[in-house]
């Protein structure tokens, strides 16, 4: 099983203007990896643009290889195909060899179906009552019996995040994407949920982040990408500190901020 | 609210809010008539020596709210007084029932069809055909009506003089039955006036925010399609839709019947309202309202049960 | 009658941005509404103009788009025509506005349940379809102008309610009222100035402009059916299509037109004041 490559990633807005430039970006199964940047600096995009999943209107030009996994044994070059075979190439490894977690989790599950119904319908459907246990205890649920039944508009915040998250599991994709997964939840849960995310990491999946949690991701993430206006500026590697421009004003911005709220994260005096 | 009580508590609170909205609109139009100047009696034009009888007869003498009570517990059993002029002293029920059992078909047809059309259109991306459903939908039912009868007919008189054909089995007399009318009255009916386009407008709404939601992503990302999760919120959506419609469908029976001289409760109430049969045409507006509500807490109960947000809560 | 006219606009969107359609919409609105109201300073001559000796004469001749099949002139009669749906149309929608606009803010103003209760006498108006509700009244109190105005108000005050509750339910908890509660804002002040006509204006206004539309459209469709609205030899745009129909080309199409147009710019000055996420 191979690293998930993107290379030259390159995104113009309808009007002309770069809104990514030459973004490289490799993923390997069993780590994690943290994106980080600021508002408007591609990172949702970037990591649409994994899937094939970026808005139409955009004109996309890069180099992207997709591995093949047990499932699904032949690599792809999506980027390489006309239009509309690129989607069909897509369509095959969503879910099965990359999936997506996108932001707002409590608006990303169905709002008709139960929790157990959505697992087993999940991807290519059909999954056993089992599967879909397993899938919520791997998505950080300590008792799937309590949750299965639930509609997803009697979950928290957190809970629908990891009940998404168990629909993807299911699905069992090497490759899991999650865009903001921790926006609006609150400390606590956001720890705990990165601590899913880590797990799964270690179990083989190779994960993609793209949080505002830097500090997490500084210490929990193998590598972090520091992108701004389009551009990566910087990648450093477990613990090494951020340098560049953008990543001390993303650093700044988090010693600032009370809500971050990780234990150590502020200094006493800062606190209320 | 609770899981175990399922939809019905929601339910049942719609079908108290029908109840009251019909038994207002009821009342209002009853106060109406009575308020109105002029009684039966005047529009008989008989002697004033006969008017106490008359006004003893038709309970005319007691005070409106009295009059009120008797007129409901009266409809409530069936009786909705006589014919004053459309067939004079012939029992309101005995021409309201015919009427009403002629013209509810082609509404449910009307309706139906206006639901399916309008869901499948909405579906559809608006540069195809539903580009074209606003401007097909704009003209008012009576200049469609006007347009697709003349035009009818001026292609089967050329049709005639060119000897193309005999005369077509669906050139029907205006006294005979005709499906060819039955149809256009069903299609002017769920479309002209706007009616197919609103529908379909607020459907289609619905769609474009459905198809760029997190949920939508959610699917893509795990590469799933996203008909089914359209159609499962299209259902709710579109009950809801219809249900909003049908005021517009029930009065446009008035125009259509009217128009394509068909028999039925629309025509009816033009006829009474002409003839100013007021306890005719009050039955027929209650009627109406009675459809509009009924129907409406039919639609709106089963959007209910078809959203378990509506109703699940622990 | 069907009245929702509400998406016709859909079809003109490539017509331009919505400014210039709204002042494009509006100017054909206000001539159409100063037609209806200085039409009779012409001093037409309403049953006086019968002139057998120039019936049918086409498009040219006496004002412009010649003369009907009893030698009437159209142009003169398209205008009088206007008032037919003008007048009333004009009361409809103070009536609207009067019933609907308080209705529409009390109903936000109350909490909870109460509120549906608010709603009830608005929604049994709206059980009643407005063609309906428009015959009964005619019916009952007879064929007249301030009748016509004044049942088509009532049936579209419902719409007017309901575009006044919509906008301003949501804004109860909105951060926006909680500051102005903040500073101090009296309370009237802030429903009438700062809800009503800042957050529900556009709602109203629009509701305003499809209730002319919905005005000339039902006005349109009873002197068409005949017996209501306004009869020979007055003209209205209803009555002028029937009687001129099938006696040669000319008098019976510009009737229909006027119809149409006039109601496509009223939805179209109407949509310019749509906050569209949709279409932008």
């Amino acid at each position: 099983m191979g690293d998930l490559t993107l290379t030259r990633l390159t995104v113009r807005a309808p009007d002309g203007s770069l809104l990514l430039e030459g973004v490289d970006l490799t993923v390997r199964p069993g780590e994690l990896l943290g994106v980080v940047g600021a508002s408007g600096s591609g990172k949702s995009l970037m990591v649409r643009a994994l899937l094939g999943l970026a808005p139409p209107q955009l004109q996309l030009d890069a180099d992207l290889v997709i591995p093949g996994s047990s499932s699904h044994t032949d690599s792809i070059h999506p980027y390489a195909l006309a239009p509309r075979a690129r989607e069909a190439a897509f369509r095959s490894v969503r879910g099965q060899v990359i999936g997506l977690l996108p932001q707002d989790a409590g608006q990303s599950l169905d709002p008709f179906r139960t929790v157990e119904a959505q697992l087993r319908a999940a991807g290519t459907g059909s999954h056993t009552p089992p599967a879909a246990a397993e899938a919520l205890r791997a998505a950080g649920f300590e008792s799937p019996d309590a949750v299965k039944g639930r509609y997803p508009h009697e979950l928290s915040g957190g809970m629908a995040q990891r009940a998404a998250l168990a629909c993807l599991l299911i699905c069992d994709p090497l490759f899991i994407v999650c865009d903001e997964p921790t926006t609006g939840l609150d400390a606590d849960v956001q720890r705990s949920l990165m601590g899913t995310l880590s797990a799964l990491s270690g179990s083989g999946h190779g994960v993609v982040v793209v949080s505002h949690a830097l500090r997490w991701l500084h210490q929990g993430a193998d590598r972090v990408v520091v992108l701004a206006d389009g551009k990566v500026v910087e990648r450093a590697s477990r613990g090494e500190p951020l340098v560049s421009d953008a990543g001390q004003r993303l650093v700044r911005a988090v010693e600032k901020t009370t809500s971050s709220g990780f234990p150590g994260s502020l200094p006493a005096e800062s606190r209320p | 609210m609770s899981t175990a009580s399922g939809p019905w508590r929601a339910i049942a609170e719609q079908a108290l809010l029908a109840t009251g909205t019909f038994a207002l609109a009821a009342t209002g139009a009853f106060a109406l008539v009575v308020a109105a100047p002029g009684d039966p009696v005047d529009l008989m034009g008989v002697d004033e020596a006969v008017r106490p009888v008359l006004e003893a007869r038709w309970g005319l003498d007691r005070s409106v709210p009295e009059r009120l009570a008797s007129w409901l517990s009266d409809a409530a059993r069936g009786e909705l007084g006589h014919s004053l002029s459309v067939r004079p002293g012939a029992p309101v029920g005995e021409l309201l029932v015919p009427a009403l059992s002629r013209s509810a078909p082609r509404l449910a047809l009307a309706t139906l069809f206006g639901a399916l059309a309008a869901s499948l259109l909405a579906v559809l991306p608006r540069r195809g055909v539903a580009a074209l459903i606003p401007l097909l939908s704009a003209p008012p039912a009576f200049l469609a009506i006007h347009a697709l009868v003349y035009g009818l007919n001026e292609a089967a008189f050329a049709g005639l003089q060119g000897g193309w054909w005999g005369r077509p089995s669906w050139f029907a007399l205006p006294d005979q039955a005709s499906w060819l009318r039955e149809a256009l009255a069903i299609a002017v009916l769920a479309t002209a006036s706007g009616t197919l386009a609103a529908w379909r407008e607020e459907l289609a709404q619905g769609v474009a925010r459905w198809r760029v939601s997190p949920q939508a992503l959610a699917r893509l990302g795990r590469g799933e399609s996203l008909g089914p999760m359209v159609a499962r919120h299209l259902l709710p959506a579109t009950a809801v839709a219809t249900a909003a419609q049908l005021p517009a469908l029930v009065g446009g029976l008035v125009v259509v019947e009217k128009l394509l001289l068909l028999p039925g409760a629309g025509g009816l109430l033009w006829d009474a309202a002409l003839l100013r049969d007021h306890e005719l045409v009050l039955s027929l507006a209650t009627a109406s309202a009675l459809v509009v509500v009924a129907g409406g807490f039919a639609l709106r109960a089963a959007a209910i049960a078809l959203d378990p947000r509506r109703w699940v809560q622990r | 009658m069907k009245v929702r006219l509400t998406p016709w606009f859909a079809t003109l969107r490539p017509l331009g941005r919505p400014a210039l359609r709204g002042v494009l919409g509006a100017t054909v609105l206000g001539l159409v509404l100063a037609i209806g109201l200085l039409a009779p300073l012409l001093g037409h001559p309403v049953g006086a103009d019968v002139d057998p000796s120039r019936a049918g004469l086409g498009v040219g001749h006496g004002l412009g788009l010649g003369f009907d099949h009893l030698g009437r002139d159209v142009l003169a009669r398209l205008a009088l025509g206007a008032r037919a749906f003008v007048l009333p149309g004009l009361l409809a929608g103070a009536v609207a506005a009067a019933v609907g606009v308080p209705s529409g803010l009390l109903r936000a103003a109350t909490p909870g349940r109460l509120a549906e209760l608010v709603s009830l006498p608005l929604r049994a108006l709206a059980a009643v379809p407005a063609l309906v509700l428009v015959v009964l009244v005619l019916s009952v109190l007879g064929n007249s102008w301030t009748h016509l105005g004044l049942a088509t108000g009532l049936a579209l005050a419902p719409r007017l309610h309901h575009a006044v509750h919509q906008r301003l339910a949501p804004l109860q908890n909105d951060a926006y009222v909680s500051t102005m509660r903040a500073h101090g804002v009296p309370e009237l002040e802030l429903w009438l100035g700062h809800l009503l006509l800042g957050a529900a204006g556009p709602a109203v206004i629009r509701a305003a402009l499809r209730g002319l539309a919905t005005v000339l459209v039902l006005e349109c469709t009873l002197s068409y059916l005949g017996g209501f609205g306004v009869q020979e030899p007055w003209p209205s745009w209803g009555n002028m299509l029937v009687f001129e129909w099938g006696r040669g080309w000319g008098a019976g199409v510009w009737a229909p037109v006027a119809a149409l147009l006039t109601t496509l710019w009223s939805c179209l000055a109407a949509a310019a004041l749509v906050e569209d996420p949709e279409h932008g």
